[in-house]
């Protein structure tokens, strides 16, 4: 239940189990604290066209429990759409923010 | 430390014994004193018998004015005294002399009768014997709260014993609660019994100001399943007493009412004051705030709900603090960091170090990705899988930091692919995708490098596309590698995964195969060793021989080539020119 929040947008329960699977359990607790703030986030992501938010969910879950905010001041100052290519490419590139 | 109350009580009792001896000896003092003062009345010559350290202590401690004139003064009839006895004369004290010495004798008087009436170091002591009395009282678990003081109390019970700090204490403290907490309710607790009607909930809720039913029915099932009245109702009352606000998310809630204690309660908040965090924030990071509780096998919604770090919070704020961390800072910047298993934190910020990286404070982004290194489960593995596989490996590493969470394979597809792009001899336009793995990308004055999107595969669209088709059943291949297997390599693999995080010991420095390699290391950079262009991480080579030497394999030119190529991703053409490298060095020493 506590992470049927990500099936609800849109989340395969496959993603569900590599973010289990490749997350240390506190981290995973964490997410699942920060859950409004990681929605909040992952709809801005696909809002810009982020491709990659599986990937971002798996290997960085710890970003989701940033302020949302702060997240999208950071794009804000970036030029987005240069910044959304990068990371599309590479994940490493979201360390630009 | 301790683990059974009557240990702890033990203790307090030889503290108590100790402290009344003390009482005893102030006691012993005075009478001394006055024995002091009647002989120095009788006598003006008693005044011979005390050293000047003693007589500038008592003048010290008397109540008159002009101590430095009174001093000197006394002085000097010590001397007139001194030298009468040694050299037989007469010299007598004048009227000044004699004034001096009654203003002594009075102060001395009034210093007896203040002390006999009001002795403030023995009201201390009678004071901590009290307090004592009342810790012995307080310990009754599971009514246990502490504070700084009783903490203080605690801590200075141990202060002769090596592990006096008090957040090893706190620590002791709290394992002490649980397991009297825990053997109290072993008999009384079975799965899957409705322990709380939604009544008694509704009516403790109510009585700290919360609302049993904003609830989600899930978390209140596990309310009346697994909660415990006497608890929840300490827990509440826990919270309103060190003023945390209304929790207003249900999740947080109800992991802290059926994971949390009181006394974890009030250790990790009386903790955070003293590491100047703002207990409020600890909402934020929760598991703090629950009993430690490691993740148990089953990865269900109520597991997951009831990883407790408290125990992990309080060391990670010591182990951060000891590394000139800001806790602020990780706050901000990765919190999860905070409730992260100790042991893992501890060994990747050693890694962190020992590979040369820091911390970059002042970053020209918002969020800095350094922290999120610490979070890596296999540190020291990718470092070296980036070191090996490319020359600008250990410089894109440096750029993103953060890839050491990213990835948690050394033998992943993607380092295949980077090792593949390196070999390629086609004459190819720098921004054909075949030609080399990095892009420059330009950031301010910043020039960072970053893996194109064929390489690492993340895109969706290039989920199905392979780098020159380097798939796992193929690559080893298609990039010409190979994977080496000696007689002894499943006994060094089993060793090495049994012993993942082993130190280094500067005993390795010495070992003769070591040495003979030293001629190797990288002009341009310590942690390489660069076989005529195959680079080998250094940290790598000493961490894994040392390893296997410290588990009884012996040293042998097998186990250091196995140190040497572990994880590497090489040519047979490779291996051979590492191994007569070494050969030779071996044959010349």
């Amino acid at each position: 239940m506590q992470m049927d929040f990500l099936k609800d947008l849109g989340i395969e329960e496959e993603t569900i189990t590599k973010i289990k699977k490749n997350n240390i359990s506190s981290v995973v607790r964490q997410f699942i604290c920060d859950r409004e703030n990681a929605s909040r986030i992952i709809l801005y992501f696909r809002s810009v066209g982020i491709l990659v938010v599986d990937d971002l969910l798996i290997r960085r879950l710890e970003i989701f429990s940033i302020d949302y905010k702060r997240i999208v001041t950071s794009f804000e100052n970036y030029n987005t759409k240069v910044l959304v290519a990068l990371i599309n490419e590479d994940i490493s590139a979201i360390n630009f923010l | 430390m301790f683990s059974k109350k009557e240990e702890l009580k033990k203790l307090i009792n030889e503290k108590q014994e100790k402290l009344k001896a003390q009482i005893k000896l102030e006691e012993q003092k005075l009478d001394d004193d006055r024995i002091l003062y009647e002989e120095l009345k009788e006598n003006v010559e008693k005044i011979t018998n005390i050293t000047e350290k003693d007589l500038f202590y008592y003048i010290n401690q008397f109540e008159v004015e002009e101590k430095d004139t009174l001093y000197n003064e006394l002085l000097k009839i010590q001397k007139i005294l001194i030298t009468n006895q040694q050299y037989s004369s007469t010299l007598r004290l004048f009227e000044k002399d004699k004034a001096f010495y009654d203003m002594f004798l009075k102060a001395f008087s009034n210093y007896l009768e203040k002390k006999k009436n009001n002795n403030p170091v023995k009201k201390d002591i009678e004071h901590k014997i009290e307090e004592y009395d009342s810790l012995k009282k307080i310990i009754e678990i599971p009514n246990f709260q502490i504070n700084s003081h009783t903490l203080e109390l605690i801590t200075e019970l141990f202060k002769d014993t090596e592990d006096a700090s008090s957040e090893k204490v706190l620590i002791e403290l709290m394992k002490y609660e649980k397991d009297t907490y825990q053997e109290k309710l072993s008999n009384s607790i079975k799965k899957d019994e409705i322990l709380l009607s939604i009544q008694e909930l509704e009516k403790i809720f109510n009585l700290y100001h919360y609302d049993f039913h904003n609830l989600y029915d899930t978390y209140k099932e596990y309310l009346m399943h697994y909660g415990n009245i006497d608890k929840i109702k300490q827990i509440l009352e826990a919270l309103e007493r060190n003023q945390y606000p209304i929790i207003q998310d249900g999740y947080v809630l109800t992991s802290i009412l059926l994971g949390s204690s009181r006394v974890t309660i009030d250790a990790v908040t009386s903790f955070s004051r003293e590491n100047n965090l703002i207990p409020e924030s600890l909402l934020d990071i929760s598991g703090a705030l629950l009993e430690q509780k490691d993740f148990s096998d089953k990865d269900d919604d109520y597991s997951y709900m009831m990883v407790g770090s408290s125990l992990d919070f309080m060391r990670n704020v010591v182990t951060l603090k000891n590394a000139g961390i800001s806790i602020n800072y990780i706050f901000q910047e990765c919190k999860s960091i905070l409730t992260m298993p100790n042991k893992l934190l501890v060994t990747n910020l050693d890694l962190f170090y020992k590979y040369g990286f820091s911390f970059d404070y002042k970053r020209r982004g918002i969020i800095d990705p350094s922290p999120a290194a610490l979070l890596s489960t296999n540190f020291a593995s990718i470092c070296d899988a980036f070191i090996e596989i490319h020359p600008l490996g250990l410089k894109y590493l440096i750029d993103n930091l953060s890839n050491l969470r990213t990835v948690s394979n050394p033998k992943a597809l993607m380092f295949y692919n980077i090792y593949a792009s390196n070999m390629t001899t086609l004459d190819l336009d720098d921004n054909d995708p075949r030609k080399g793995p990095f892009r420059k990308v330009l950031e301010e004055d910043n020039e960072n490098y970053q893996l194109k999107a064929i390489i690492t595969r993340n895109r969706p669209d290039y989920r199905d596309s392979y780098y020159l088709n380097i798939q796992e059943e193929n690559k080893l291949e298609i990039t010409n590698t190979i994977e080496v297997h000696t007689t002894s390599t499943k006994k060094y693999d089993r060793i090495i995964d049994a012993n993942p995080n082993y130190p280094i010991s500067d005993s390795i420095f010495s070992n003769s195969y070591i040495e003979s390699i030293d001629k190797y290391i990288d002009r341009k950079s310590a942690l390489i060793y660069n076989f005529y262009g195959t680079r080998i991480s250094r940290l790598k080579v000493l961490r894994i021989y040392n390893t296997l030497l410290k588990n009884g394999v012996m040293g042998s030119l097998e186990s250091f080539m196995y140190a040497l190529t572990y994880n590497s991703i090489l040519s047979q053409e490779d291996y051979d020119k590492i191994l007569n490298c070494i050969r030779k060095e071996v044959e010349v020493g």
